[in-house]
This record gives C-alpha cells, structure tokens and sequence, in this order.
C-alpha cells in the first residue's frame, strides 16, 4: 500500500495583478484585477514506502507547493492527498508528528538559541523519549560531525554547517516520511556528498521514505531510483531515472575555448562526420552540442586535440531546464 | 512529559532568546524610566493645586505611573509582529510543521518573555523608579495577593488581542496597520497612560464592554486597593472571561486564516 498517495492534487494561488503608473494605482483601489496562477494543477502520484523519489522541476514549477500541501503547510484547493492514511492539513496535529522536513532556504531551529537548545526544545516538542533523545543525538553527531556545533547559536552557522544541523532536528523525531526540499542548495561539494550519504544511510537502515525536490540532477542521481516531474503545475514524467536519462536527456555540451580564432567553417571541417550542433560563440570560445547515442564526448575531444589547438575544455552536464524541455519534444513527438 | 513539558519549552525559548538581547533590554530600561519621569512632571504639573482628580491623589497617581509602565513590560507581547514577518518572509512555514497548537505556542513563547522581563526589566524598573518618586505599596487586603494574579491574567489577555490581530496578516499579508491601531487600542484604553476615570462618561461606559482596561487599569485599581471586595473579583472573573472569549474567537479565526495562506516560491 502506497505511503504517500496524491489524486488530482491542485493549488490556484488568486494574485492581485497590479497596473502601472498613478492612474493605474488609482483604478486598481476601485477594481481589482485578480488572475489565477495553477502552482500545482492535478497531480496525481503514489510512493511505497521505503522509496526515495526525486520530485524535480525547473523554478516555478510547482514543487514547493506540492510538498508543502504534502506537508500540511497549504490547503489544497482541489484533489486529495494522504500521507500514511492522513489527510494533512486536516489532521496537521497527527501529521507533522510522523514526518520529518528540511527546506534548504529556511530552518526549523530558532536564531537565537543554540543548537543544542534548540533540539532540545524539539525534544520535547515531539515528546521524543530522553534514552531514544541522546541516542539519536549521539548518531547524528556522529555521522554528520555535529560535535562543535552543538553550542553556537544558529544565527552564527554557516549554510553548510546550518543544514547538517537541520537534517538532524528533522530526524529526532525518528519520522517514516522525510522531505527534503533543496536540501543541498548553496553547498560546498564536500557538505553536499555528507549530505546525500546521511539521506541514504537514513533511508537502509530506517527503512524512510524520502521525498527529495532539487533543481541539481546530481542529487537525483546519487539518491533516486525513480523520479516525478513536473513544469507549470503538471506532471510531466513519472518513473526510472535510468530511463528518463537515456531517453530524455539526449542534449550535452561541450565548451571548448582555443588558442587561435576558428570559425564555423573551420569548426565545422574539423568535427567532419560527427553529428554535433554549434551553438554560437567564437572565434575563441564555442559551445557544441551533442546527442547521447549520436556522438560521444571522447570521438569529439579526440578530433578537436588532433587537429585544433585547445586550450581549455568543459563538459557541462544538462541543466534541469534542458530535460525538462526534451521531455517535452518527446512527449510531441511520439 | 506530554503537553505541559512542550508548553514549558516554549516558555524556554522565549526566555533563551531575549537573554541573547541584552543590550536591547538595557536600552529598553532606560526608555521606561524617561517615560517614567515625563510623567511624573507632567503630572506634578497637573496636580498643583489640586488634592485629587479623577477621583485619584497626586500620590496614588505616581503610584498608579510607575507600576503601570513596569507592569506594561510584563505584560507587552511581540505576537502580532511576529505573526506578521512570519507570514510575510514565509518562515511561518517552519511553525506549522512543528506538532503544537499554534495560538498555545505564542501565548507561552510570549510568557517565556515575559518572565525574562519581569526579571530583568520590571523588578529593576520598580526598584529604581521607587528610590527616585514616590511609590506606595500595595493596598488593601488583597492588593498584593490578587494584584499578581491579575497581571498575569493581564498578560494572557493582552497575547489573545495580538494574537488575534496577528492572524489578519494571513488575510492581508501585512498586519502593520492593523497592528499599529491595536497598539494605539491599547496604550489608550488599557489605562496605561491615564486612568479611564479621565474619560468621558460615554467612553468610560463603552469601555465596559471591551477588553481593553482589564488589561492595566483593572489590575492596577486593584493595587492601589481603590474596589471594594465585590468588585476586585467581579474585575478578575471578567479578565478569566476575556481571556476565554478572545482564545476561543483565535481558534475560530485560525480555521479561517489557514486557508488564505499563500506561500509562494521557496
């Protein structure tokens, strides 16, 4: 039986729609113009328990919203949405007690307080027993290097340091469903990668379903077997990562700057036989792009060094706008 | 465990961070005592030649001063303004997840405060302002065993009012009008500034059916030992029936107010 179902799920924000000027701010004392924005606009999904699902989606795309109706935060305005059997922005009191949430942008510590305090004061709020308390306390110190921190007030954390600490308030309570709303955004590489192994150490061996938005692919990859996504209030695709990534996201590029100017031509002369696509740039610097299955990296950077002379190349991997938008063609297409 | 130890925490957190504004509360502590002593020569100014006003005696009204100001920063809360950037900045968010009641939560996390100001703000206040004007003590037989009490039922009464009108901001997305017209409520018919004897009869009639002079003149009277017994009690039970109405009228609102939330983007 699914965890955490979804059907239809809708929120339409009404926004006052402003007019310029004086005689604009005039009209608009007399007659409002409202204009309904579908954040979230029938969505329909159903995760087992035990699974880590990345909800991705570009900014705008309705993510916040969802987990925050997920969570108990918003009223839906349509559908229905159960986690474990309760509806939760009815039942918020039950609710939040079984469920564990970080937004990346905010925290659930207080500023003042140390952080020590203030888990304490979570403690209490969750009525967590003491033994279960500082065994737990004692695991997160430990796994996420917590040690030092404990003592400083939260306004004084770094981001980095700020978010381990708020994975661990997450956590206290020991809840079955964990959402985790950008966790890593605005982390170092290094903060990042503890992160994701604290994410998926906490999933094998509490058996948490974890729900994970991001706009960085890398954390769907290191976490997710599945994903959802969703642009402008829809869902878009629902299934394997596996699969959405050789099907969909087709389009990389290659950044490559050079020595001596080349144009097109020349580019074009040199990458003979290769199906790639130039997408502006040069003389110096040139942007290439290419299709999983039509060409490959190491083909290209092969030709460029053997007949230009490079000075520099980058591998960007595809940006979730990019997926977001082959998704889409597929979707034309077939 | 259980509730009550969540409720205690609050009061915890209240009380932990003020302790991290020290320096605001030493400010704060000079402001009062500038207040204080405005009025005392403002009504020094008053009372030459007079013997009494308002039915209130240039000592009993030094007295009624310096224990009101204390005593407001006792009972002043922050609910309404911390409702209101809660709404607008979004953070709001976080104390829904947390498993509470969210008008209990204010109320004590408030409470937390205002132990921390009794103790470093009130106390000092009447220590200092008694060594410079003159201050009585408490009168009468009950003065000064139900005096605390009203003033802590004072406390509970005033956090309904903000709380109440912290949760327009869920309406209008910012309650700083709302906010300063409560504010101005308060400081006027609470009695703070000058006891409702002062006001026409009409105003003072009118001002029976709110709850806006429970909040310092009721109690004060009751230091000052100014009612008789009946009276005292009458004033206490009508400040216990406030607080319910008002708590009650914040559960109602909240349902409401739930549903206008919008938060959007991160």
């Amino acid at each position: 039986m699914p965890i955490i179902e979804a059907a239809n799920l809708a929120k339409h924000f009404r926004t006052f729609r402003r007019r310029s000027g004086l005689w604009g701010s005039f009209k608009d004392l007399v007659n409002r113009k409202y204009e309904t924005v579908r954040a979230v606009d029938g969505v329909s999904f159903a995760i087992e328990p035990g699974e880590m699902v990345g909800y991705i989606g570009a900014n705008g795309a309705g993510k916040s919203t969802t987990i925050k109706m997920l969570t108990g935060i918003l009223v839906p305005t349509s559908g229905r949405v159960a986690v474990r059997g309760l509806v939760p922005h009815r039942q918020r009191y039950q609710h939040v007690k079984q469920i564990g949430v970080v937004f990346g942008q905010r925290t659930q510590l207080w500023w003042d307080i140390a952080v020590i305090e203030a888990l304490r004061l979570l403690q209490r709020i969750y009525e967590v027993p003491k033994a279960d308390f500082e065994a737990r306390l004692k695991k997160f110190e430990e796994v996420l290097g917590l040690g030092d921190l404990l003592n400083i007030p939260v306004r004084k954390l770094s981001l980095g340091q700020r978010m381990r600490c708020d994975l661990a308030a997450s956590l206290l309570h020991n809840p079955p469903v964990l959402f985790l709303d950008e966790p890593t955004i605005g982390l170092d590489i290094a903060v990042k990668a503890s992160v994701r192994d604290f994410i998926r150490e906490i999933n094998r061996e509490y058996g948490t379903t974890v729900i994970l938005t991001t706009h960085d692919l890398s954390d769907i990859e290191r976490l997710c077997r599945r994903v959802i996504m969703i642009d402008r209030g829809r869902l878009i695709y629902d299934g394997e990562l596996k699969s959405l990534k050789e099907q969909a996201v087709g389009a990389r590029r290659l950044v490559v700057d050079f020595v001596l100017p080349v144009d097109r031509a020349g580019l074009q002369r040199a990458l003979e036989g290769c199906p790639v696509e130039l997408e502006g740039g040069g003389p110096f610097r040139w942007e290439i792009s290419f299709r999983r299955g039509q060409a490959n990296a190491p083909e290209i950077i092969g030709l460029l060094m053997s007949r230009l002379e490079v000075r520099d190349l980058e591998l960007e991997e595809p940006r979730i706008e990019e997926v977001v938008r082959e998704v889409y063609r597929r979707e034309r297409a077939g | 465990m259980g509730r009550l130890a969540k409720y205690w925490a609050f009061m915890r957190m209240g009380y932990l961070t003020y302790l991290a504004y020290r320096f605001q509360v030493l400010m704060n502590f000079v402001s009062y005592l500038l207040i204080i002593a405005l009025n005392y020569f403002l009504w020094k100014a008053v009372y030459s030649g007079h013997r009494e006003i308002a039915g209130f005696t240039m000592e009993q009204m030094m007295t009624y001063v310096v224990i009101g100001w204390s005593a407001r920063t006792f009972f002043a809360n922050r609910i309404d303004r911390m409702i209101g950037d809660a709404v607008r900045d979004g953070s709001i968010a976080m104390d829904l997840l947390k498993p509470t009641n969210f008008q209990l939560y204010h109320y004590f996390r408030a409470f937390g405060r205002a132990v921390f100001m009794f103790l470093f703000m009130t106390l000092p206040i009447i220590v200092v302002a008694s060594l410079i004007f003159p201050v009585s003590l408490p009168s009468g037989k009950l003065g000064p065993y139900l005096f605390p009490l009203s003033v802590i039922l004072s406390f509970f009464l005033h956090a309904g009012i903000s709380y109440l009108t912290g949760l327009v901001a869920f309406f209008t997305r910012n309650n700083e009008g709302v906010l300063r017209f409560k504010q101005l409520l308060v400081e006027v018919f609470s009695g703070v500034m000058i006891p409702i004897t002062f006001f026409p009869d009409w105003v003072q009639n009118a001002l029976f059916w709110l709850p806006f002079k429970y909040i310092a003149y009721a109690p004060l009277r009751i230091y000052l030992g100014m009612e008789p017994l009946s009276k005292v009690h009458q004033g206490v039970l009508l400040q216990i029936m406030w607080i319910v109405i008002i708590y009650l009228a914040g559960q109602v609102l909240w349902h409401y107010a739930i549903r206008r939330l919008e938060i959007q983007g991160g």
